[in-house]
């Protein structure tokens, strides 16, 4: 005890007390961030992503303003057939005369939005199909997770390819193959994530204090789920694009004079490697903007999960 | 454990018997009948023809002769190559389809296993930095771009000095066909590539993972080689959750070799194929697509079980 008070006599000398300040130390030091603050500093942190983001924005304004200047992709001129990229045409022409930069437009802006609305109805349709296995489980689950199951052993592609070549038509039929199968996923994610929240003590909290279900999926199941969401949605997008792509080259997929990256690729490859212009033009905007998407879709995840970070 | 492989034998079989019923009905929902053509048949010769075909049987029977057609591995005659069954083409052109398969899926196992491993235990170095690039750069080029690429670059431009001493015109990697090993290089690393890429992907979370468990630390603390850690304790634990992708990869492979034979000239069935989508033969379409969808249920199920054999704690986890 003596020797306690020694010591703290010898402390007392080194150290002076400054006061006690309520007001300062109540004071915040710098302000909280929130989620999405956080995640936005993260997120610029990571400069690939950011050139990317950038990139991709430059890509969606291209084929947006590309558009009004050069509407006209469809139009053949066979004195100009074959032209290589130059003053008149920057971008040459192909074997009808098309203009190579016209179509690139068209056709960037026909990709990107396949690529977004058929990756939103997969968002939708997975959301609902995961949130009502997870959330109910049981019997419903059961059926619904086979129905799941059957669907993911076949390939994709497969059932794409069986669809559409009963269902040769528009840019609405492949909408309609493309979302078929993309969604499932979505729900096993859902499923999995709804699973483990509705086990944490603060829904189990909700729901003593008299919430009902909608309440719990609108403030404490969608929240936690939105940053896995949009990490998906961003992997999803170049997924369907690049789906769309392959189905092109099989001759499924967008049909000329409609331009889709894929169909203006695989027209490139065709005439590989007489006109290399063809084939690099559009195949490098496609690489370009499909690795913008990745490591977007990277820069996303190490963002808005820190629980992925190590 | 033996509900579970019931389970899984199940599944696959309602799997084989719903998409055989959806490609029938598809192709019963086609438009047009398979007898129009330029001039109209006498009647006679229609109902006679529609009666060789079964054409004239009520649809269930149809249906059901389809079911057993397909359970004794008849998908049906080409409506262009004249008198050739879909089985026949199988026959003659997956042999050389599977060679290129497999190659492809070995390629894929023994270069994401390795690029996996060093990417994880090099990790935010270089090795791993130039890894994990050429990962997102697999991802983002589709296999027809990187095929011609490459198909360009190796092909035909690649001709070095010391091979122009036997021939002038001597390529190392032709650019097309099937015939000896130096033929199968290009096709095999384009085909291969994006399920290696994967492979790489994942190996790499999961042995980043296993790295940081206790029984890392207690094999390192006995002192043993590296060489004994990396390969016992940490890629053992690691390549299970890795390996039961190769069943879904087997499908990726099949779909992505369509394309990749077509760019080669490689005599499998993707040639087949997309003649058979340009002519509209929509019969031989079906029928392969079909064959491919059931072959890939089956591989599936055979990578499913074995795994739970091989790995007790899937089996395990499966129960409960």
């Amino acid at each position: 005890m003596a020797q306690e008070k020694k010591v703290r006599k010898e402390v007392k000398k080194d150290f002076t007390v400054i006061g006690k300040d309520l007001e300062a130390n109540q004071a915040v030091a710098r302000p909280s961030l929130t989620y999405w603050q956080d995640a936005w500093r993260r997120f610029r942190e990571n400069k690939l992503a950011v050139v990317s983001l950038i990139f991709l924005v430059l890509v969606i304004l291209y084929s947006i303003i590309g558009s009004w200047f050069f509407p006209d992709y469809k139009s053949q001129s066979l004195m100009n057939t074959y032209q290589p990229p130059g003053k008149d045409f920057w971008f040459g022409t192909d074997e009808l005369g098309r203009d190579l930069f016209a179509r690139l437009i068209r056709g960037t802006k026909v990709s990107l939005f396949i690529g977004l609305i058929v990756s939103v109805i997969n968002m939708i349709i997975g959301i609902i199909f995961g949130g009502i296995c997870g959330y109910y489980g049981g019997k419903v689950d059961m059926i619904l997770m086979r129905i799941i199951e059957i669907l993911m052993v076949v390939p994709d592609m497969l059932v794409m390819i069986l669809l559409l070549n009963v269902m040769r038509g528009n840019v609405g039929t492949l909408i309609f193959a493309l979302c078929l199968t993309g969604w499932t996923d979505v729900a096993q994610l859902v499923r999995g994530q709804v699973m483990q929240l509705k086990q944490n003590e603060y829904v189990l909290a909700a729901r003593v204090l008299g919430a009902d279900s909608l309440t719990i999926l609108k403030q404490h199941l969608i929240p936690n789920m939105i940053g896995p969401l949009i990490i998906k949605f961003s992997m999803n997008v170049p997924g369907v694009i690049f789906a769309e792509a392959s189905l092109s080259y099989l001759g499924l997929g967008v049909k000329i004079p409609e331009a889709s990256w894929g169909n203006l690729a695989q027209a490139g490859a065709n005439n590989f490697p007489a006109y290399l212009w063809l084939f690099f033009i559009p195949a490098s905007l496609f690489a370009l903007t499909m690795l913008a998407f990745n490591l977007i879709g990277d820069g996303l995840r190490d963002a808005l999960d820190p629980k992925l970070r190590r | 454990m033996k509900k579970y492989i019931l389970k899984r034998i199940l599944l696959a079989l309602v799997t084989i018997f719903l998409i055989t019923t959806l490609t029938f009905f598809l192709m019963y929902a086609l438009p047009g009948a398979p007898f129009l053509g330029d001039r109209p048949l006498p009647d006679n010769v229609l109902e006679q023809l529609n009666r060789q075909y079964g054409l004239d049987k009520p649809i269930w029977q149809r249906y059901l002769l389809y079911l057993n057609n397909v359970f004794h591995g008849n998908f049906g005659v080409s409506t262009v190559y004249i008198n050739r069954s879909v089985t026949s083409i199988i026959m003659e052109a997956f042999p050389v389809s599977a060679d290129l398969g497999i190659r492809a899926l070995l390629f894929a196992i023994a270069g994401g296993t390795i690029f996996g491993t060093i990417s994880a235990l090099q990790r935010n170095k270089l090795a791993d930095r130039i890894i994990i690039i050429m990962v997102v750069i697999g991802v983002s080029v589709p296999s027809f771009i990187m095929g011609t690429f490459l198909q360009y670059l190796l092909g035909m431009k690649f001709s070095p000095w010391f091979m122009q001493t036997f021939h002038t015109d001597y390529r190392i990697f032709p650019i097309a066909r099937w015939e000896s090993f130096r033929y199968t290089i290009i096709p095999t690393l384009v085909l291969g590539l994006r399920s290696m890429t994967s492979i790489t992907r994942m190996l790499r979370t999961s042995l980043l993972d296993v790295i940081s468990q206790d029984y890392i630390k207690t094999a390192k603390a006995k002192g043993l080689p590296g060489r004994v850690i990396v390969v016992k304790h940490m890629l053992k634990n690691a390549i299970v959750p890795v390996y039961t992708m190769v069943g879904r990869m087997v499908g990726s492979i099949l779909t992505g070799s369509f394309i990749i034979e077509n760019i080669f000239s490689i005599p499998g069935i993707g040639k087949y194929f997309i003649n058979s989508i340009t002519a509209q033969d929509y019969q031989m379409t079906m029928g392969l697509t079909l064959f491919y969808a059931i072959f890939v249920v089956l591989i599936n199920l055979l990578v499913d079980l074995g795994y739970s054999l091989i790995d007790p704690r899937i089996s395990v986890a499966k129960e409960i």
